[in-house]
C-alpha cells in the first residue's frame, strides 16, 4: 500500500537549532498517528512543513505521492488544518466563519451547516467568535479543518488549554472522524489523549523520532508493563533482597525510602516484595501498583524527571 | 505599591519601541517639518492677488515704500514677526480659480480710489493675511479707504476648499485601515495563514478588500457630499462620472500603500504606527485642511504630488471648476502609478505566515 505521506531525510534548522534532525516517516490511509514530546520537540516545525506552511531546508515530504512545491493548490483541496492558536473574526458569528470557510474551499453553505452540527456548535450557530468559549473556539477550528471533508487532517495541539470535559467533547468528535477513514496527525503533550485516540504514536524529542508504534507495541517493547510504587517508613538495604526481586528494575529515591519497581507482572512480583517487606520488619506508609503509561515510558526514554537509581 | 505599580507601567510603556518613536521621535519629527524645515531665517510668505493694478499702491513703490520684485509688489510686514505679503498681479478669473484651489486666501482690488478686500472671513488663514495687509498697507501711509467683500460665491468659500479635501482624507484612511491595519490583524489572529491554507487564490482576498473600500469610501463620500449640498449648497460643476473615476484611481493608490504598509508586520502596535505615519504627515502637508501653499514655495512641486494632494486637488479641481480629464488626466495617472508600483513592491515584500 501506498503510504498517503511520506517525509524522506527532512531537516529543518533555525539558526543553530535542529528542529527536525534527518526525519524519515510513512503514515498510512485511516492512521491516527499522535506525534507527542515536550515543548520544543519540533513537533509544530514538523506538522508545518507536512502543511506547507513551513519548507525543509533538507530532505522530501511527499502527500499522495506529490509535493507543496509542484502540486499546491491540490494539496490545499485535500487537506485540512488547525494551528497551534487561530483567532478568529471577532464579530462573525460561528456559521459565518464557517460559511466564509465553505466558499474558500468550494464547498456550499450546506457543508457549513453540516459542521455547524459535526463539531456540536449548533445552539452557538448566531454566536459571535469573540464570545466562544476556549474548548467552542477549538471545535469552530476544527469544523474549519473539516470543511472540506479531509483526507488528511493535520491538528496542532488542539486541546491545550482546553478543561477535561471540553477535551473529551473534542476526542468524541475526532472518533467520529476516524470511521470516515480520515488520516489524522494530532500533536499534543498530553499522552492521555494519544492513547484515547491514536492507534499509532510517534515520541519526538531534540527533533527525532524516539519511538514508532501502537500503544500496546510500545509499553511491551519495554519487557515490563506494570509498576509497584513504595514510600517506606525507613530507607530500604537491597542488600537483604531475595535474588527473585533483586533482578527487578528498581528506582530509588535519594532518601532510600521511597521508589518504584517495573515488573513484568504484579500478580506475580508483589506478593513476594509484601512478604519480604514483614521479614525484615520494615514498615510500609504508602502503596501503589498500576501498568504503566506512555508518561512512564517517555520519561524513561528520555531519562528526564526520572527517580535517581540506588 | 506606588512605586511598583509605577515602575512596572514605565517598563512596559519604554520596551515598546513604537510606542518610543511616537511619544518622543515624531513630535520631534512634526516640530522640525514644521518649525524648522518651513520656517526657519526666510521670512513668511502671503501671496494675495492683485486684480486690474491699482495706482495707490503703484505711487507707494514709486515712494520706496512698497519694493518690486518682478510682477510682485512686495511689503513687509513690520513688528508681528517675520512677514511678507507678495501682491501678484492676476486676472480676475485666475485669481478666482487660484483661491479656489486654495493656493492664495485673499484677492486684492481698487475700485474708485477704494481698496477692496475680497476672502471669507470663516478662513481664520483670510482672515490672518487681510489684517496683516491692511495694517500693513496702513503703516505705510496715511489712512485710506477701504472696504472687505465677502467672498461666498460657490467656490470660494472655506468649506468649498475643506469639502472635497475631508473626502480625499475618507479615501486614505478608509484604505489605510480597512486594507493595511485589517491585513495586519489578520496576519497577527494567524488567520491569514489559515485562509491561504485554502485553495483560495491569494489575490481574492486583495480584490474583495479592493471592492469593499471603493463601495465604502464611495457611500462616506456620498453621504459627506450630500451633507454639503444641504447645508452649504456645494454641487459638483464638473462630471460625476469623472469624479467616480478618480476616486477608484484615488482607491487604488491607497489600496496599494495599504498592502505595502501591511506587509510585513504582525505586531498591531508597530501597526497602528504604520498607520499614522502613512496618514498623518499627508494629512498635514497635503491641503486637506490649509493649503499646501502656506509651506514654503521650493515645497510645493513635491507637496502637490503626495497622493493625498493629488486626489484632493483633482477633486476640488472638478467640484468646482468643472475640470475634464485633460485637467485631472495626469493626476489620475500618478495616482493609478502609485498604486501599481506600491502594491507590487507590497506583494514582493508579503509575509503569508
Amino acid at each position: 500500500m501506498e503510504p498517503v505521506i511520506r517525509l524522506q531525510g527532512v531537516t529543518k534548522q533555525f539558526g543553530k537549532l535542529t528542529a527536525c534532525d534527518g526525519l524519515n516517516l510513512e503514515i498510512y490511509r485511516g492512521q491516527f498517528v499522535g506525534l507527542l514530546g515536550p515543548n520544543g520537540a519540533g513537533k509544530t516545525t514538523l506538522v508545518e512543513m507536512i502543511e506547507g506552511v513551513q519548507a525543509p531546508d533538507q530532505g522530501f515530504i511527499y502527500l499522495f505521492g506529490t509535493t507543496w512545491k509542484d502540486n499546491r493548490k491540490g494539496l490545499q483541496g485535500r487537506i485540512g488544518l488547525s494551528f497551534q492558536e487561530t483567532r478568529f473574526f471577532d464579530k462573525l458569528t460561528t456559521f459565518e466563519t464557517l460559511n466564509l470557510f465553505a466558499s474558500l474551499y468550494g464547498q456550499p453553505a450546506q457543508r457549513a451547516k453540516d459542521n455547524l452540527e459535526l463539531v456540536h456548535l449548533g445552539d452557538k450557530a448566531d454566536t459571535w467568535a469573540a464570545d466562544l468559549s476556549g474548548g467552542q473556539r477549538q471545535r469552530l477550528a476544527l469544523g474549519v479543518a473539516l470543511m472540506n471533508d479531509p483526507e488528511i487532517l493535520l491538528l496542532d495541539e488542539p486541546t491545550t488549554g482546553l478543561d477535561p470535559n471540553s477535551r473529551r467533547d473534542l476526542w468524541e468528535i475526532l472518533k467520529k472522524v476516524k470511521t470516515r477513514g480520515t488520516t489524522l496527525i494530532l500533536t499534543t503533550h498530553y499522552m492521555e489523549e494519544a492513547e484515547a485516540l491514536c492507534d499509532r504514536i510517534l515520541f519526538m524529542d531534540h527533533g527525532k523520532f524516539l519511538a514508532d508504534g501502537s500503544l500496546t507495541e510500545l509499553l511491551s517493547g519495554m519487557g515490563l508493563t506494570e509498576m509497584i510504587h513504595f514510600e517506606l517508613a525507613q530507607p530500604l538495604d537491597k542488600t537483604s533482597l531475595p535474588k527473585e526481586l533483586l533482578g527487578l528494575d528498581w528506582h530509588l529515591d535519594e532518601t532510600g525510602r521511597q521508589g518504584h519497581i517495573k515488573v513484568e507482572s504484579v500478580i506475580l512480583s508483589l506478593p513476594l516484595f509484601l512478604d519480604w517487606i514483614e521479614e525484615r520488619g520494615h514498615v510500609l506508609k504508602q502503596l501503589q501498583s498500576r501498568r504503566m503509561t506512555l508518561d512512564d515510558l517517555f520519561v524513561s526514554m528520555t531519562g528526564r524527571g526520572l527517580i535517581e537509581s540506588p | 505599591m506606588m512605586f511598583q505599580l509605577m515602575s512596572s507601567q514605565f517598563k512596559i510603556f519604554i520596551r515598546e519601541p513604537g510606542v518610543l518613536f511616537w511619544v518622543f521621535g515624531f513630535p520631534i519629527l512634526m516640530a522640525w517639518v514644521l518649525g524648522i524645515a518651513f520656517s526657519g531665517d526666510q521670512p513668511k510668505e502671503h501671496i494675495v492677488a492683485l486684480v486690474g493694478g491699482s495706482t495707490q499702491l503703484e505711487a507707494l513703490v514709486a515712494q520706496g515704500r512698497l519694493s518690486k520684485t518682478g510682477p510682485d509688489l512686495e511689503l513687509k510686514i513690520e513688528g508681528l514677526g517675520n512677514e511678507l505679503v507678495k501682491l501678484r498681479p492676476l486676472e480676475e478669473s485666475e485669481a478666482l480659480s487660484s483661491l479656489r484651489r486654495g493656493n492664495l486666501e485673499l484677492i486684492l482690488e481698487e475700485r474708485a480710489g477704494e481698496l477692496v478686500y475680497r476672502f471669507d472671513p470663516r478662513s481664520e488663514a483670510a482672515k490672518g493675511v487681510f489684517l496683516l495687509l491692511s495694517r500693513g498697507l496702513n503703516q505705510q501711509a496715511q489712512t485710506r479707504p477701504e472696504r472687505v467683500e465677502v467672498i461666498s460665491a460657490k467656490g470660494g468659500r472655506y468649506i468649498d476648499f475643506l469639502i472635497p479635501g475631508l473626502m480625499a482624507m475618507g479615501v486614505m484612511n478608509s484604505c489605510i485601515w480597512g486594507i493595511g491595519w485589517a491585513t495586519i490583524e489578520l496576519r497577527m489572529k494567524k488567520l491569514l495563514r489559515r485562509m491561504v491554507a485554502t485553495p483560495m487564490p491569494r489575490y481574492a482576498l486583495f480584490m474583495a478588500q479592493f471592492f469593499n473600500r471603493v463601495l465604502i469610501s464611495s457611500l462616506e463620500t456620498a453621504i459627506l457630499f450630500f451633507f454639503a449640498w444641504m447645508y452649504f449648497d456645494i454641487t459638483l460643476q464638473g462630471s460625476f462620472a469623472l469624479f467616480l473615476l478618480l476616486m477608484l484611481c484615488g482607491n487604488l493608490a491607497f489600496a496599494g500603500i495599504a498592502v505595502l504598509m501591511a506587509s510585513r508586520t504582525a505586531n498591531t502596535t508597530v501597526g497602528s504606527g504604520l498607520v499614522n505615519l502613512v496618514t498623518m504627515p499627508m494629512m498635514i502637508l497635503s491641503g486637506v485642511f490649509f493649503s499646501y501653499h502656506n509651506f514654503p514655495e521650493w515645497s510645493w512641486p513635491v507637496l502637490s504630488h503626495l497622493p493625498l494632494s493629488l486626489l484632493a486637488d483633482g477633486m476640488r479641481a472638478i467640484m468646482h471648476e468643472g475640470a475634464g480629464l485633460a485637467q485631472v488626466g495626469v493626476k489620475m495617472g500618478l495616482l493609478v502609478f502609485t498604486g501599481l508600483v506600491t502594491f507590487w513592491g507590497g506583494l514582493k515584500l508579503f509575509k503569508w505566515y
